[in-house]
């Protein structure tokens, strides 16, 4: 078990390389000088070359990649951010925290909603309730997630006044950003569990369940539901994934001062450090997440071992 | 002796694209305490749908149980609530199924499952089901009974599973063990084992077994008395030794003609030729008349009777109907019907 | 005409019963029909033109701008002994709006003019002398008509009958009419409302003071006030005793709103004016000049720079289904292409291909989006590239999967083993077998491409956040008023209902096509 984990890691550590060099590359093929970009575009041609040579972008590429990994590995130093020159490794993690528990809380709901609902779907099969959420799960996968965010915030917030509209100054602040990048995600877990669910009902060890004179209440949530939840947990962790790329319109629809935000100010304003971080920063967080589903699908599933 | 199970003109409908149709057409049959009765008839004759109304356990929808009584020690399981089939399913009445590979569950261990249906029947401690489970392990003859209590299926080989599901079924020591084809999906030794192991255990506990099989041979072997089905319906049925020397309904006697015997060379297995018709698709007439040799003109006018041949000795067929059966036949010459292929 | 003739299988036939047997397809198939006729003739069907505020095409319109802001109210005076005036006749009318920002009002020549402003409401009152009414003016628009309530417009007196004597008591009946229409006869009804309505203003005035201002409380409520006191007195409770011959009157209040009633003792006397009646109590104007609410001109209202939705709404369609053909036809494209590659030759090209799709399709689309935004910088062209970045892995995947199917298919290897040409088979054996598949996934990654577009427009990546497209109106909405529903509600409309039926569109066609797609 334990092998398995640190087998995976050290498997991560070529694909990250490749990604650093990806990152790395990034500010130096696309338009636009930094040196503009940080100092603004009246400067001098003489400042401009002192300030390039300070800034070391006339060293050879290897080398400016060698100090570019030696920052981040050895001082966990990811630059500094041309618009604000704020340390980017700070104002990540500061930021880092908020998008966390926006995606965490949003995974929650989105479970709760898509595997509750997906189970009475299947459990009640072609009833009006199946109908019902089935129409609604398409429904749901055809909203964009910012104009359901607007529109969440146009009834609670605005013209109900439950709610805060944007920003994040108290707990409440976090439900409506959350409900809006949960849905999405639910409307998936739905379709998924539905289809797990009826597929392991037709299953004989579930007849025999029946024949052994067992409620059928036990029989769904007990021999049922622990096998058809096994896809769906691998489905829910990867759509984690896909929650953070949500988050990045959520975020800007409710003012959330989270990665994604961040992420959108920096690229709008071309703050290549930030986006560079950045993109290191959301591919770790796939492969880690990627990791952790193989993981408890071990432990939902007796059949796979780790070697 | 008395009968355990008595089914009565028992009826069961699927509906499938907005049509119901009946895939048992009103069986009736007995089993008495102790006995085992083969019911027999190639795949999708209705057995494994009749093994499933007794245990009132057909998927509904599309299934339903349209018509007759099934009395299970006098009382109708018909009328019985849902509740009240709970307490016997796996109880009073339980089942082994065709597929050991499927029918456990794979995310469970062995001695959980065993435990399920103990602690569901009985007041028992988690200790001493634990301690029952490991007995009825070793009854069914799995070696390190204690370790294999703690395995999950997939640890198992088919035979181990199939006497894990046996163990699962005798557990509570019930009246009535229906094994729907439980040596099918086996391959022959381990076959030969399980069928040792349900007649030892059978002799040993006096539980009566309704065995489900398309296997003449494990019919021989296991039962007392047989049930030969064609397409919902009975065709024929007697006890063990009267069926194979005296069989009366021609798809008995193509059955038997299909069986490879030791004491004959041949170069062909004889086959019945045609195929079951599909449920409902043969409006009047006997439903065997399409593939039977000694079809007449009146078998496609009438759905056969049973018609008795001797005590306990039925057949679905026209050719023993004093009217009908005689006359044509004497015209034939022949007076009994041979085994065809030999 | 009946023939019994077998007619031969086609399967395109059979694909067409299926097809139409799932309703909710064909009305989905209807709808995309309409959204595409839209997106070609968009130019054409727009009411008005989408880049230009809607109040300078009023006139080629031939709209009156006028009528929309200018409402006149007729005012009408009623005298004590029933008999009315004109407007113009009612001496010293004055007329007042509490809010001037919001409408202003003034006199003409039958009554009174209002004209809105801003949005917002205000209540306006017009007086003469001693009586007041009050109507209410409502400016539709962006801002939120909280707190709006219906306000007292003016209190009908009935008058005493007869000629009166001093010594004579009589109880005052008022009746209450709100400015929706509303009556209240009950005095105490009435008293409630006003203390209710007009209960801020008190504290206003008393601010500062632990116990209101006596003045202040003489007009709290329904107040009642005798304007002869040598003639009648009242009570609190509109009790009026007559005490003396002459020409008196009592004045019945409720805030700004009062009415007078004649109490003439002794020889008759001329009827004076009793109350003022107002044609309409509650004026409805729009704002026409920003944020317009949906209306019979404008169907879905106008925007910020008030311009009209409806018309940008629909000129959007072309961007945006633009935005969805063009990126999934480029992403198809290429990923049929490279899955028919790595499918049928396998080896390396597979391993190369597959790798890459892995990579791709481990990243969230949205995020893979962005970044290629990020590297070839805003604009509609670069998100139609980044959409195709995308889509491109899904169709190696599935494309990659049938063509190995189709690989093993006995007649792809009867006509290799007769020397048929590498890229003849794939052009003519497996690309048509790969073809269901590819259209069901077309279908249905457009609805996914619309919504990534117009999430990334959304962003701001668009380049052009002015353009009438959907994505950039909603962002465009949403930066400028948090109050405006219908500004963000329709684009989103038409982005949820296009998507929605390629959606269903794409699943009719999946379970025609081929159901073993089906998850």
């Amino acid at each position: 078990m334990l092998q398995f984990v640190l087998r995976r890691l050290v498997g991560m550590i070529p694909i990250l390389f490749i990604i650093t060099i990806i990152s790395f590359l990034f500010v130096h093929l696309t338009p636009g000088d930094p040196i503009r970009i940080m100092y603004g575009a009246e400067i001098d041609q003489e400042t401009y070359q002192t300030l390039r040579e300070r800034e070391g972008f006339n060293d050879p590429l290897p080398v400016q990649y060698g100090r570019y990994m030696v920052d981040m590995v050895v001082h966990g130093d990811f630059g500094q951010s041309y618009r604000t020159r704020a340390d980017v490794s700070e104002e990540v993690m500061r930021r880092f925290g908020y998008t966390f528990v926006l995606t965490i809380l949003s995974m929650f709901w989105a479970i709760l909603i898509g595997v509750s609902v997906g189970i009475i779907s299947a459990t009640k099969r072609n009833s009006i309730w199946d109908r019902a959420g089935m129409v609604s799960t398409i429904t749901a996968l055809s909203i964009p997630e910012f104009w359901f965010g607007l529109m969440l915030m146009q009834i609670f917030a605005v013209q109900l006044g439950w709610f805060p509209t944007s920003g994040a100054a108290s707990p409440l602040h976090i439900l409506l950003p959350s409900i809006t990048l949960g849905f999405g995600v639910a409307a998936t877990i739905v379709r998924f569990t539905r289809s797990s669910v009826l597929e392991v009902m037709r299953e004989d060890y579930v007849r025999t369940a029946r024949a052994k004179g067992q409620k059928e209440r036990v029989v769904i949530w007990s021999h049922v539901l622990r096998n058809a939840l096994i896809p769906v947990v691998t489905m829910a962790g990867l759509q984690f994934g896909f929650l953070i790329g949500g988050a990045v319109v959520v975020e800007q629809v409710f003012a959330w001062p989270g990665l994604g935000s961040y992420l959108i100010d920096s690229i709008l304003s071309r703050d290549y450090p930030v986006i560079q971080a950045l993109i290191l920063l959301f591919s770790l967080q796939f492969l880690l997440i990627n990791l952790i589903v193989d993981i408890s699908y071990g432990f939902l599933n007796p059949q796979i071992r780790y070697d | 002796m008395t009968n355990v199970l008595d089914i009565k003109d028992l009826e069961v409908s699927f509906k499938s694209d907005g049509k119901e149709v009946k895939v048992v057409n009103g069986i009736s049959f007995s089993i008495k305490a102790g006995e085992t009765l083969g019911v027999v008839g190639e795949s999708g004759c209705g057995k494994s749908v009749t093994s499933l109304s007794i245990m009132r356990l057909i998927p509904s929808p599309p299934g339903r149980i349209s018509g007759g009584q099934i009395y299970f020690n006098g009382e109708n399981l018909l009328d019985k609530k849902e509740r009240e089939m709970r307490k016997i399913r796996g109880n009073d009445i339980s089942m082994i199924f065709q597929e050991p590979m499927t029918s456990l569950n794979p995310v469970f261990t062995i001695g959980k499952q065993i435990n399920e249906v103990l602690l569901l029947h009985y007041k028992m401690t988690h200790a001493e089901a634990r301690k029952k489970s490991i007995e009825m392990l070793k009854l069914v003859g799995i070696p390190r009974a204690e370790q294999i209590y703690d395995s999950h299926p997939y640890q198992l080989s088919g035979g181990m599973r199939q006497r894990v599901m046996i163990a699962i079924g005798l557990a509570c020591e019930p009246q009535l063990l229906i094994a729907d084809e439980p040596t099918t999906a086996l391959d022959v030794t381990i076959q030969a084992q399980i069928l040792d192991l349900m007649r030892g255990l059978k002799e040993k506990t006096n539980t009566a077994i309704m065995f489900i099989t398309h296997d003449l041979g494990v019919v021989a072997e296991m039962c007392d008395r047989v049930v030969v089905m064609y397409s919902g319906e009975i065709v024929e049925q007697a006890d063990v030794d009267t069926l194979f020397n005296d069989p009366k309904h021609p798809y008995t006697v193509g059955l038997l003609g299909s069986l490879p015997k030791v004491d004959e060379k041949i170069d062909r297995l004889y086959s019945i030729s045609g195929q079951v018709p599909v449920p409902g698709s043969v409006e009047k007439g006997c439903r065997f008349a399409g593939r039977c040799d000694h079809v007449m003109p009146h078998c496609t006018q009438e759905d056969p009777p049973l018609f008795k041949m001797k005590d306990g000795h039925d057949a679905r067929c026209w050719l023993y109907d004093p009217v009908h059966g005689r006359k044509e036949e004497a015209k034939d010459g022949q007076t009994t019907l041979g085994r065809e292929g030999s | 005409m009946n023939t019994n003739e077998p007619k031969s299988y086609s399967p395109f036939r059979e694909f067409l019963v299926k097809f139409l047997k799932q309703k909710m397809a064909v009305v989905a198939l209807g709808v995309v029909v309409v959204i595409l006729f839209v997106g070609i003739f968009g130019s054409f069907l727009a009411p008005y033109d989408p880049h230009r505020p809607v109040t300078s095409q009023y006139p080629e319109k031939g709209i009156d701008l006028d009528q929309l802001t200018n409402a006149s109210v007729i005012v009408e005076g009623v005298m004590t002994d029933g008999s009315t005036i004109e407007g113009s006749e009612v001496t010293q009318l004055q007329a007042e709006s509490e809010n001037r920002r919001i409408a202003s009002i003034r006199r003409s020549q039958r009554g009174i003019n209002v004209n809105a402003n801003t949005s917002g409401y205000t209540n306006a009152t017009i007086e003469s002398g001693d009586v007041s009414s009050s109507f209410q003016v409502v400016v539709e628009g962006e801002s939120l008509l909280e707190g709006k309530e219906p306000v007292i417009s003016r209190l009908i007196p009935s008058q005493p009958e007869g000629v009166l004597t001093p010594g004579d008591q009589f109880q005052l009946d008022v009746l209450a009419v709100l400015t929706d229409g509303e009556e209240l006869t009950d005095q105490g009804d009435i008293h409630e409302l006003a203390l209710r309505l007009y209960e801020t203003e008190e504290e206003e005035e008393s601010s500062g003071f632990n116990a209101p201002a006596s003045d202040a409380e003489a007009i709290e409520g329904l107040h009642f006030s005798s304007l002869n006191e040598e003639v009648a007195t009242v009570s609190e409770s509109g009790e009026v005793t007559v005490v003396g011959e002459g020409e008196g009157a009592i004045r019945i209040q409720t805030g700004p709103v009062s009415s007078v009633v004649q109490v003439q003792a002794g020889a008759a006397a001329e009827p004076v004016l009793a109350y003022l009646n107002v044609s309409e109590s509650n004026v409805t104007l729009t704002d026409v000049y920003k944020h317009q609410p949906p209306s019979s001109i404008h169907f879905f209202g106008t925007d910020h720079q008030n311009r009209d939705i409806f018309s940008r709404v629909i000129h959007g369609t072309q961007d945006t289904l633009l935005i969805g053909f063009v990126s999934v036809a480029i992403g198809a494209f290429i990923g049929t292409a490279l899955g028919l590659l790595a499918g049928f030759y396998g080896r390396w090209v597979d391993s190369l291909v597959t790798r890459m799709t892995d990579v791709l399709l481990a990243f969230p689309g949205i995020l893979l989006a962005i970044a290629v935004i990020a590297f070839l910088g805003a604009g509609i062209t670069n998100i139609i590239l980044a959409v195709a970045v995308f889509t491109v892995p899904v169709f190696v995947r599935i494309v990659r999967g049938s063509t190995l199917a189709l690989k093993e298919m006995t007649y792809v290897e009867a006509s290799r083993s007769i020397g048929v040409r590498d890229p003849v088979i794939i052009m003519r054996h497996i690309f048509p077998g790969t073809l269901s598949v590819v259209l069901v996934y077309l279908t249905m990654r457009i609805g996914v491409a619309i919504l990534i577009g117009a999430a990334l427009s959304f962003l701001g990546l668009g380049g052009d956040i002015t353009a009438p497209e959907w994505g950039s109106m909603l962002s465009a909405a949403k930066d400028n008023s948090s109050t405006v529903f219908h500004a963000t509600f329709f684009p989103g409309l038409a982005i949820v209902l296009t998507v929605l039926s390629f959606n269903i569109l794409g699943d009719g066609l999946r379970d025609a096509l081929d159901p073993k797609l089906k998850e």
